[in-house]
């Protein structure tokens, strides 16, 4: 079968603000809400 | 040095100069000025910049995110001015992939790390980093700062509210898998009363904070009670226009009993579907079984069939792994990818039936099963989400999974319901009567989430289990609560995939750092290596 690019589009738009006290490195994306219990990886 | 936590997807800048002096090339921009030798510019001329070699540039302001615009960067910072030391919460320990043998710098609260190769990391102990390399290892929590400057970083924090509760429709089942966790079969069935069902419902939909809830349909097995999931669904329906609240409701189920009334619900309440099957017949009907321990995938088979030809789709399904089918990774895969479907393998849990019949995995087998899955990645057309979910917690400072996250979600974002009305922290819990937080029947759920052991469990970190508390992965890591209770008795101890947990970790920070190694100055290795 071909291969379909899975990508972990949830880590993009990282946003940063940088000043002389501090680094800010922020996500700005929705978090999802996959969990172990026999749900699958179906909340996001 | 390499990593890929907290890494993006570079590109250049069109503003930024660029003036040959000599042999060297000055890139400036209004603020800052990067000078770069012709290799290096070569690189940077073909894109051939590694991210640590990006950053350099993206943190001046010198080149720019593919994915984001937003950059703001004041100008009374110079990077080149700021004092850099090592950092007493980092640690190190040696990796080796193929011929290269690198040391990991790894922060073990924030679980970001860096791998350095042996020239890096003897001038990483002799302080001689250049600014650049400190700044890299700075933004990942991996050095400090003289002057008190601090890194930020934003990320979402565990929820404070429930958005999910697995709403038990019915303990009774259609079948009797080998390792079920609930213990549950066709000797029981107890529905849930509308009592429940409209107390349940307002508790969630009164939640603080929370803006979707979403109802997830269990049981037992919720298709054998259509109706019960159908009067809740309506209730919510009829409830919901109190509250300002977006509403999703999805189900678990086993295939088994695919109804003309459950297919009308799912279409008219646009339910989410997932699906429980552990690989090809062979492997499933050794342990999805009824009461007279037939097998159940043929039935299993005509049920997914009957929801597509319906035109229903199937998020996924859930593989538990076990003796079962553990030593077949290869044909897991090719089966899900023959049959089309996202599939999450993971190891079956020590609770209910699971501690009359062993089925779970044993150290090391879940962690190879995983491997093996990992290689063959692209051969497949489908998702395997214990990948996606592993790779997260490696490669990133997400942390969206709640199973693999400290602390967890139990209590936290998800919460589950029984039939007759009793709250569990987690829907691993709904069978073990010792874990009930109280009953909506009494108490409001967010009423329960005050009482003093359900904030100790909701602050369940690493710090308070010895052996997590210790080890080098615990960032990136969460030990199940349920399954270390199924495991040990207590909550308050390792997961018992613990010792494959570690081998998956290492092994996906050598996964990437083999596919990354292309670049020929990431080593500077001149000594033979034993292999």
């Amino acid at each position: 079968m071909k291969k379909r690019e899975i990508k972990n589009d949830i880590v993009k738009n990282l946003k940063a603000k940088i000043s002389k006290n501090q680094i800010k490195i922020s996500f700005g994306n929705k978090i999802g809400l996959g969990y172990d219990g026999c749900g699958t990886h179906t909340h996001k | 040095m390499r990593s890929p936590w907290l890494s993006r997807e570079y590109e250049k800048k069109h503003d930024v100069k660029i003036k040959k002096i000599n042999d060297k090339y000055v890139l400036s921009s209004k603020n800052n000025t990067v000078i770069l030798n012709e290799s290096e510019y070569e690189k940077y001329e073909q894109n051939h910049l590694n991210e640590i070699e990006w950053e350099k540039l993206y943190y001046k302001g010198l080149a720019k995110d593919k994915n984001c615009e937003e950059i703001d960067i004041s100008p009374d910072l110079n990077i080149d001015e700021m004092k850099f030391v090592k950092s007493k919460r980092v640690q190190s320990f040696p990796l080796k992939v193929d011929k290269h043998n690198y040391q990991i710098l790894i922060n073990p609260e924030l679980g970001s790390w860096m791998a350095l190769n042996q020239e890096e990391f003897e001038r990483y102990n002799n302080d001689v980093l250049t600014n650049d390399e400190w700044f890299s290892l700075f933004i990942r929590g991996l050095a400090e700062e003289k002057n008190n400057v601090e890194v930020d970083l934003d990320f979402p924090l565990p929820a404070d509210y429930p958005s999910v509760i697995v709403v038990n429709i019915t303990t009774g089942c259609n079948l009797r898998c080998k390792y079920c966790f609930a213990d549950c079969g066709p000797f029981k069935g107890e529905n849930m009363t509308e009592e429940v069902m409209e107390a349940t419902i307002h508790s969630m939909l009164s939640m603080p904070q929370v803006k979707v809830i979403t109802f997830e349909f269990q049981g037992g097995e919720a298709s054998t009670n259509v109706p019960g999931m159908r009067k809740f669904i309506e209730m919510a329906e009829k409830i919901k226009v109190n509250y300002d609240k977006l509403v999703k409701y999805r189900t678990e189920i086993n295939c088994i009993l695919v109804t003309e009334d459950l297919i009308d619900l799912i279409k008219t309440y646009n339910v989410s579907v997932g699906v429980s099957l552990d690989g090809p017949k062979e492997m499933t009907d050794q342990t999805r079984v009824d009461i007279n321990g037939k097998g159940a995938f043929d039935r299993i088979a005509k049920g997914i069939k009957k929801l597509r030809d319906n035109g229903i789709y199937i998020d996924g399904a859930v593989c538990t792994i076990g003796q079962h089918n553990v030593h077949y990774p290869k044909q897991i895969m090719r089966f899900f990818d023959d049959i089309g479907m996202n599939f999450k393998p993971r190891p079956v849990n020590i609770l209910g039936r699971e501690k009359e019949n062993h089925l779970t995995t044993k150290p090391g087998e879940w962690a190879k099963c995983f491997k093996e899955m990992y290689e063959m990645q692209d051969e497949v057309d489908v998702e395997n989400f214990s990948i996606h979910i592993f790779e997260e917690n490696v490669y990133t400072p997400i942390r969206d999974y709640i199973c693999l996250r400290y602390p967890c979600g139990a209590a936290r974002e998800l919460v589950s319901v029984n039939p007759n009305g009793d709250v569990f922290p987690c829907d691993g819990f709904k069978g073990e009567s010792k874990f009930v937080m109280g009953n909506v029947l009494n108490e409001t759920i967010e009423e329960m989430l005050k009482k003093p052991e359900i904030i100790k469990l909701r602050n369940r970190t690493a710090s308070t289990i010895e052996k997590c508390s210790k080890c080098l992965f615990r960032g990136m890591c969460c030990s199940c609560c349920y399954s270390a209770y199924g495991k040990f008795g207590d909550i308050y101890r390792e997961d018992p995939q613990c010792i494959d947990r570690r081998q998956m970790y290492i092994y996906l920070m050598q996964a990437w750092l083999k596919k990354h190694s292309s670049n020929k100055e990431l080593t500077n290795d001149k000594q033979p290596i034993n292999n």
